[in-house]
């Protein structure tokens, strides 16, 4: 039950929302996409994916259902809300300016 | 739509199988993805499985971040708690028997606490309700002429109202009835509501007086049968005839005057042939309550009487204040700081039960927790927080508190039913109305609140010790069984032993004393014979010089005497005398009595003689003294004709008694020993007897002495008061029937003292008994050691016994001494308290001493059957 320190917390989030702009996906997918979108740096264990997705369902930025897999099998699915979209611009937007600031104080 | 933490509390179980599900289908997607790669099923679930990690974890991760959360792990908590509870129901049962049993005794005092001293009267705003007086150099609670309320009145800038009244005793058929002349303002300005009809208003008191009054419905249900025609009707008070306009609500009536029987407007205070404000308008009979405004405070109103006072009476006049007091009549019993100690001793007395049952229970739970280590040493290192451990071992105790709390429940309601009824069925018959002064027990908010708070309380207090204990423990000892539990915990289940036992030792001191005392007091012999003898207080002097006269020649009637204050009514007054010859100084108690007092109540005269008739008309400045008082102030001397040289009074007398004013006496007789003050005092050690009459103009009881029929010999006292000046007010009582007043209430004392004293036993004994098995169980190991090494199974139980009673003592001292400083306190506070008497201390001791060692014996002598073989090997 440790916590995570928040901006920890929120990279999590943000990669989640951004994995799933591009469509849904069940959890392993997610973690998959992650890795993908990251080139590797990040690979999300389940003990702090799916807490991280029910957060994110809890918040109304996901809704969740159960689908048939690729290989047929019946998974969750995860897709962004109206809310949730919203959400990602407004974490990205965040994100730049920080991500702006931070490598211009290093590089200054 | 349901907020979102309630539905996921609802839909828990879907919640839990869905995740359940999709951890599942995880899993088996990442078996899917091994097998693609090329691995064996085998492998590819083997990996699966790791990538996964911990189940539980994820499982947790996702439960901590559902909007009921937080929720939820306390409801998993209270379950968990009550799954230890069920699988140990005795220990769960004792527990909430003894804590129920402490909420119980504390919950039924202050129920009965709230109903008599908390609750205000029922009337709006009683908070608002003060009364005014003061105290002069030569006079108590001085009362307001009508010059003085008036004037009050017209200038006063606090109140929103102000009142007066003053009482009225009358006879009604034969019977005293106590009516409460008052302004015509009283019912309006203390806002009070009519049963029926109506009840008193301004225009009511008109001059001479309208004849309207106001029964109390005690009175309309006892005396006219709860009569629905009453309003309207003419009945006849004393001589006068009024009309009943009118029944006052059950209960009403401010402090001090629950017993009133009717309420008359003032104006007809001539009519009752009460003092007539009306006539004299200076005359100090009137009590004054006021309604204090909205807004201001009783410091404003205290400081502005005050000055007032002071303005009004001059330090020159003689009604000049010394003390000023603005007095709340918004309970029954006013709050006045003496009444306030006794109080919180009282209730004090009865949450010690409450604490002592903690005191138990703490100790079951600790010897509990002794056996959890392992159970908590494995959560611990399955990574459950300390803090966690210790809140859901403190849930655990207090899903405890629910049952105990409806053990203590269950027990108030007794009490409520019962209290009542036993006070009504064992008061003596004749002392007084009793029905009326008692206040409605009720489970009210506050007593609920009070019960609700005080099981928290008591839940939280067993459970945090051992809780914190336990969750302190050491990993490593604590998971081979070996306690953290032993050092520190035993000294503090030591201090919690030596509390039940001081507590108890503490009960049984007050018991016994009450019961020394009650017993002395059933048995004593006091050497008056007043079983005969009838109190009658007829207030005017000359009527009661008419009346004795009459009675005298009563052939039923055996004597007629007269006293200041009848015997064995309360301990007798103090005076300062100093001895001629031996220049002895002493204080002596005294009584003022006329010369056929001695004969009346059978008092020898040992040497000398009584007063004469003349020496007692003109109270003479002769007395008389028991033999003991003789005894002490003329040790071997003959005390005929000695003279008693009266100290005089110091400089307040604002203490109400009254004394003799000569400055000296010759002593002219001495009289055989007896009890003269309080029964249970034993014979008067000094006793100094004043002249005076019948006759006298003085404030007298007068007492009369006939036949064994006390009902006979006080008709044959309203037969001559009426043949002189028919229903003039007057009561009287038997003194034995006084006697037996005082008597209940030591005696309902020594029962509510020795029930604390029974149970403090009980507790203490279980306590002791609880924590020696325990220490027994826990050292089978070292004493079978110590038996295999030869050591004799006598000395074992010695040495345990020794142990325990050094608790014990510790206890036991600190009881005693508690108990030595509370009777000093009561004996200062209450006069009627008997003094120090050391036996209930020696017997209390024993008592406890003996049961601590019957507790700490019986569990001892299982060591003797340890067999040694088998006792090294118990883990």
């Amino acid at each position: 039950m440790a916590r995570k320190t928040p901006l920890l917390q929120g990279t999590l989030d943000v990669l989640i929302l951004r994995a799933l702009a591009t469509g849904e996906l069940h959890g392993l997918g997610v973690s998959r996409r992650i890795e993908q979108m990251t080139k590797g740096a990040f690979v999300v264990k389940p003990g702090s994916l799916f807490p991280a997705l029910h957060r994110l369902e809890e918040a109304v930025w996901l809704k969740s259902f159960w689908d048939a897999s690729e290989n047929n099998r019946r998974a969750k699915y995860y897709r962004l809300t109206k809310a949730g979209s919203q959400q990602l611009d407004e974490e990205t937007a965040e994100w730049n300016r920080i991500a702006l600031a931070m490598s211009r104080a290093l590089e200054g | 739509v349901l907020p979102r933490w309630l539905r996921n509390l609802r839909q828990r179980r879907e919640l839990e199988r869905d995740l359940d599900a999709e951890l599942a289908a995880h899993r088996d997607l990442l078996i899917d993805e091994h097998i693609k790669a090329g691995a064996t099923f085998a492998s590819a679930r083997r990996a699966a499985q790791l990538e996964m990690g911990g189940l539980e974890v994820v499982k947790d991760g996702v439960r901590d971040v559902r909007a009921s959360a937080s929720l939820e792990s306390w409801l998993r908590d209270v379950r968990y708690g009550l799954r230890q509870l069920r699988r140990a129901p005795l220990f769960a049962a004792s527990v909430a028997i003894t804590i129920g049993l402490g909420l119980g005794v504390f919950g039924s005092a202050f129920t009965i606490l709230n109903a008599y001293v908390l609750r205000p009267v029922d009337l709006p705003n009683p908070y608002q309700l003060y009364a005014l007086n003061w105290d002069t150099a030569t006079e108590r609670r001085h009362r307001f002429s009508l010059v003085d309320f008036e004037a009050l009145r017209d200038n006063a800038p606090f109140f929103s109202g102000l009142i007066a009244e003053e009482e009225a005793p009358v006879m009604q058929d034969g019977n005293p009835a106590i009516g409460l002349l008052v302004t015509g303002n009283y019912f309006q300005v203390l806002g009070a509501r009519a049963a029926m009809g109506r009840l008193l208003a301004p225009n009511d008191a008109i001059p001479a007086g309208g004849g309207a009054v106001v029964l109390s419905h005690a009175e309309w249900r006892s005396h006219y049968g709860a009569d629905p025609t009453i309003i309207g009707r003419e009945i006849v008070l004393g001589q006068q005839h009024v009309t009943v306009v009118g029944v006052a609500e059950p209960g009403f009536g401010l402090a001090g005057e629950e017993l009133i029987n009717f309420w008359a407007p003032l104006t007809m205070a001539r009519a009752f042939k009460a003092a007539d404000v009306w006539s004299d308008r200076d005359k100090p009979s009137l009590l004054v309550v006021a309604r204090m405004r909205e807004g201001s405070t009783k410091r404003q109103v205290r400081a502005w009487f005050d000055v007032w006072l002071r303005q009004r009476f001059p330090s020159s006049s003689e009604s000049a204040p010394v003390a000023v007091y603005v007095e709340s009549r918004a309970t029954h019993i006013p709050l006045t700081g003496p009444i306030v100690t006794l109080l919180s001793l009282l209730v004090l007395a009865f949450a010690l039960v409450l604490l002592i049952a903690c005191a138990n229970v703490t100790n079951l739970m600790l010897a509990r927790a002794f056996g959890r280590q392992q159970e908590i040493a494995i959560r611990l290192s399955l990574g459950a927080s300390r803090v966690r451990i210790v809140r859901q071992l403190l849930i655990e105790s207090l899903t405890l508190a629910i049952p105990a709390a409806a053990v203590g429940l269950a027990l108030v309601t007794v009490t409520v039913r019962v209290f009542p009824l036993f006070i009504v069925d064992t008061f003596p018959e004749g002392f007084g109305p009793v029905e009326q002064v008692m206040q409605p027990l009720d489970l009210d908010a506050r007593v609920m609140a009070v019960l609700f708070v005080t099981a928290l309380t008591s839940a939280v207090l067993v459970g945090l010790t051992p809780a914190v204990r336990l969750a302190r423990a050491n990993l490593v000892s604590a998971s081979k069984g070996e306690g953290s539990l032993s050092g520190g915990g035993s000294r503090l289940r030591k201090g919690l032993v030596a509390l039940q036992i001081g507590a108890c030792v503490l009960f049984l001191v007050c018991a016994t004393s009450l019961i020394d005392v009650s017993m002395r007091m059933a048995n004593a012999n006091t050497g008056l014979s007043y079983e005969h003898v009838l109190e009658a207080l007829v207030a005017p002097p000359q009527l009661r010089a008419k009346v004795a006269d009459r009675l005298r020649s009563d052939p039923a009637i055996e004597r007629v005497a007269a006293v200041w204050r009848a015997p064995l009514s309360g301990p007798m007054s103090p005076i300062g005398v100093v001895a001629s010859h031996t220049r002895i100084e002493q204080i002596a108690g005294f009584l003022v009595v006329s010369p056929d007092y001695f004969s009346l109540f059978g008092i020898r005269i040992v040497r000398g003689r009584p007063f004469t008739a003349l020496e007692g008309d003109e109270g003479a400045a002769v007395a008389l003294v028991s033999e003991a008082t003789a005894h002490v102030l003329w040790p071997g001397l003959d005390p005929i004709d000695q003279t008693l040289d009266l100290v005089p009074a110091r400089v307040r007398v604002s203490t109400g008694r009254r004394r003799p004013t000569y400055s000296s006496v010759r002593v002219i007789g001495v009289t055989s020993d007896v009890v003269s003050g309080m029964p249970a005092d034993g014979f008067d050690k000094t006793c100094i007897y004043f002249a005076t009459s019948v006759r006298s103009s003085d404030d007298l009881t007068m007492l009369v002495r006939g036949g064994a029929d006390m009902t006979a010999l006080k008709a044959s006292v309203t037969a001559a008061v009426n043949a002189i000046e028919p229903d003039a007010p007057f009561q009287s009582i038997p003194i034995r029937t006084f006697v037996s007043g005082l008597l209940w209430i030591f005696q309902a004392f020594s029962a509510a003292a020795s029930f604390l004293g029974v149970i403090g036993l009980l507790l203490a004994f279980s306590g002791t008994y609880a924590v020696v098995a325990f220490l027994v169980t826990r050292r089978t190991r070292e004493f079978g050691v110590r038996l295999a090494l030869g050591a004799s199974p006598v000395r074992i139980v010695v040495a345990i016994l020794a142990e325990t009673l050094r608790t014990a003592v510790l206890g036991i001292g600190v009881g005693l001494m508690i108990a030595a400083a509370l009777a000093r306190i009561f004996i200062d506070t209450i006069p009627i308290i008997p003094k120090f008497s050391v036996l209930p201390y020696l017997v209390a001791t024993a008592v406890v001493v003996m049961a601590a060692a019957t507790a700490a014996l019986i569990p001892s002598l299982r060591t003797a059957r340890i067999d040694p073989s088998r006792a090294l090997r118990v883990e």
